[in-house]
């Protein structure tokens, strides 16, 4: 009888199976366009060798609405872009959600940036150009690093 | 290319675990649920155990690493095959019975709910936040960079998300995959997650079948992997199914210790056990746990052999994963750090939270959507069949299971989270390490109801 109900359960229109069932019968195509408008792996793609800095701007700096959002973004955008590097903080300030980078208000100088290899910036939440977000920035290539491979994964 | 590869890891994986069951069991007959479960469930917790080592030492998982363990083995099981010591496969432990044939039909529930779970955990790349931000990540760093000198993405606090401090069986088995297929793909990856989380019903199925006939074990198994939760957690990427597997194999290879007192069972015990501590925090508490059931139980019985036993688990405990303990010691905790506030006096001001922690876990518990009639039903089969109480090893796993939920309890009352957020986050997913022992104990509860009951003393205990 319990196996009866839990097959029923799976029956259901709102079950797990149903849902699981809708996602796996997207046609490849649809999938991979899908995934292809992931904002975090088309960064991975973009990014190339350097590593990123992700600044907030306009509402993204203050309101707690995008707080979650904003920690998912890190979160994935940092898997998809390793072994480089996603930075919102420097390697000694906790970063557990989207309300840490909003504290740590992380603005590097031009020093930091060369030493960790920082090739691009991602801008999450709005700015005075008004564009989409997250919104990309390529840094100035230095002298005789462009396109060069980093090894480095982190730390200071 | 890539699937052939992992698959080839995978059967890599279940060769290793047969060669581990050849060496605990020497001339043993494996059934093929043991072949299919027992064998690749100690394969690959091996394999994440091995990884590790190989990758403290100075080589993060790669091919070369891959073959040199699969040159080894076979070397393993050529002279085993010389010296005749290898387990032999026995399709059937036991006769067909009265009533088996109706066996084949929650054998098929369980197979369409295993198959449904893989194709759908094939069919996307990670995207469980777990998945991807502690579990998916470290398996990329892994793969990347040798703990030998130990990778600054594990002292970075902007990366404290990710939970440092976490055991790293799942990201091991994953960059073995990884390496296996000579590229990071995450979706083929999942070949790994999918392998080591629907293991957990035939280490189900293989304790029901110590004391239950074919048709009610199935019948178990099959609700198993019917569950509602098996289906959100299955083959995400998570580490929860794979320590619910590893413990189901720890808990029931203590009850069997403490009925038999046999010493392979002790063994697996240990294996299991180790396993589970390398798979999650929690797991080191379960296994502390299993040690000291195994302790109690050696008190009780005034047995000098029991006491053996529980030295023995806490040595072979300590030695399989000592390198692990050593080794994280120094990783940064996060602001949760659940195993330091439960070892200080904090845990004792925490303790009014119960008030809101225990009838949450009961609310859960009866869940319909999530658990079915699971839970009642295993209030009920423990009603009816009270008897089964008198048998040592039903006694030890209620106290196991009580344990179990009580250190979680106490991990709730510590967290620095708020309880009303956290708790409908979490329950289901901490609840799920927890059904092995729940299955078991209405199996075994049922096995007292009448004819249900079997004995099998040998190492033959599942069958098909």
């Amino acid at each position: 009888m319990v196996l009866i109900q839990v097959c029923w359960l799976q029956l259901r229109p709102e079950s797990e199976l149903h849902r699981f069932w809708a996602v796996a019968k997207q046609s490849t195509a649809r999938r991979t366009a899908t995934m292809e408008h992931n904002p975090s792996d088309r960064i991975a793609v973009q990014a190339a060798d350097g590593n990123v800095l992700l600044r907030l701007a306009g509402y993204a700096k203050t309101n707690p609405v995008v707080e979650n959002s904003l920690g998912y973004f890190y979160f994935q955008t940092s898997y998809a872009l390793y072994p480089r590097r996603l930075y919102a903080g420097p390697a000694n300030q906790v970063i557990n959600d989207g309300r840490d980078i909003m504290r740590i208000e992380f603005s590097p100088g031009p020093q930091w940036l060369q030493e960790h290899d920082v090739r691009s910036v991602l801008i999450f939440g709005n700015d005075t150009a008004g564009e989409e977000t997250p919104r990309w920035e390529s840094l100035r290539p230095r002298d005789g690093q462009a396109g060069m491979q980093t090894k480095k994964s982190g730390g200071n | 290319m890539t699937l052939l590869t992992c698959c080839l890891y995978l059967l890599l994986i279940a060769l290793v675990g047969y060669t581990v069951v050849s060496v605990i069991h020497p001339s043993s007959r494996l059934t093929i649920v043991q072949l299919t479960g027992l064998g690749p469930a100690i394969g690959a917790g091996t394999m994440g155990l091995l990884l590790f080592w190989v990758s403290l030492i100075g080589f993060a998982p790669s091919r070369n690493v891959l073959a040199t363990i699969a040159v080894l083995t076979l070397a393993g099981l050529l002279v085993m095959k010389k010296q005749n010591r290898l387990a032999r496969i026995n399709i059937l432990a036991t006769d067909w019975e009265k009533g088996d044939g109706w066996t084949v039909a929650p054998l098929f529930i369980t197979l369409a709910g295993l198959v449904m779970i893989g194709v759908v955990a094939l069919s996307s790349p990670l995207a469980e936040w777990d998945a991807f931000a502690i579990w998916g990540f470290k398996a990329k760093v892994l793969t990347h960079e040798a703990l030998h000198s130990t990778p600054a993405c594990f002292h970075d606090l902007s990366l404290s998300y990710s939970h440092l401090d976490y055991p790293l069986m799942v990201p091991f088995l994953t960059a073995g995959a990884y390496a296996a297929m000579g590229t990071i793909d995450d979706q083929t990856g999942k070949l790994v997650s999918v392998f080591l989380d629907v293991l957990l019903v035939p280490m189900v199925y293989l304790g029901l079948r110590w004391k239950l006939r074919r048709l009610p074990a199935a019948c178990l198994s099959a609700i198993l992997a019917m569950l509602p939760v098996m289906f959100r957690y299955a083959g995400v990427g998570c580490a929860d199914l794979p320590l619910a597997m590893f413990y189901a194999g720890s808990i029931f290879y203590v009850a069997k210790w403490i009925d038999r007192q046999q010493w392979p069972d002790l063994i697996l015990a240990i294996l299991f056990s180790a396993f589970a501590a390398f798979t999650k925090n929690e797991g080191a508490v379960l296994a502390l746990i299993n040690g000291m059931v195994i302790l109690g139980f050696g008190f009780g019985g005034g047995r000098r052999r029991a006491w053996i036993g529980a030295a023995a688990f806490f040595t072979g405990l300590l030695a399989m994963d000592a390198a692990w303990f050593i080794w994280s010691r120094s990783l940064p905790r996060t602001h949760e750090d659940y195993g330091s506030k439960l070892l200080s006096l904090a845990v004792v001001t925490q303790l009014p939270r119960f008030k809101e922690i225990i009838p949450a876990m009961l609310v859960q518990m009866t869940e319909v959507q999530d658990w079915g009639l699971l839970w009642i039903m295993g209030g009920m089969l423990a009603l009816f069949g009270w008897r089964a109480l008198a048998r040592p090893y039903v006694l030890a796993l209620w106290i196991l299971l009580g344990l179990h939920l009580m250190s979680y309890a106490l991990a709730y009352s510590v967290t620095p989270w708020d309880l009303a957020v956290l708790m409908p986050m979490t329950m289901d997913r901490l609840l799920l390490h927890a059904v092995p022992a729940v299955i078991f104990l209405a199996g075994w509860h049922w096995a007292e109801l009448g004819t249900d009951h079997r004995h099998v003393g040998n190492f033959c205990t599942g069958t098909l």
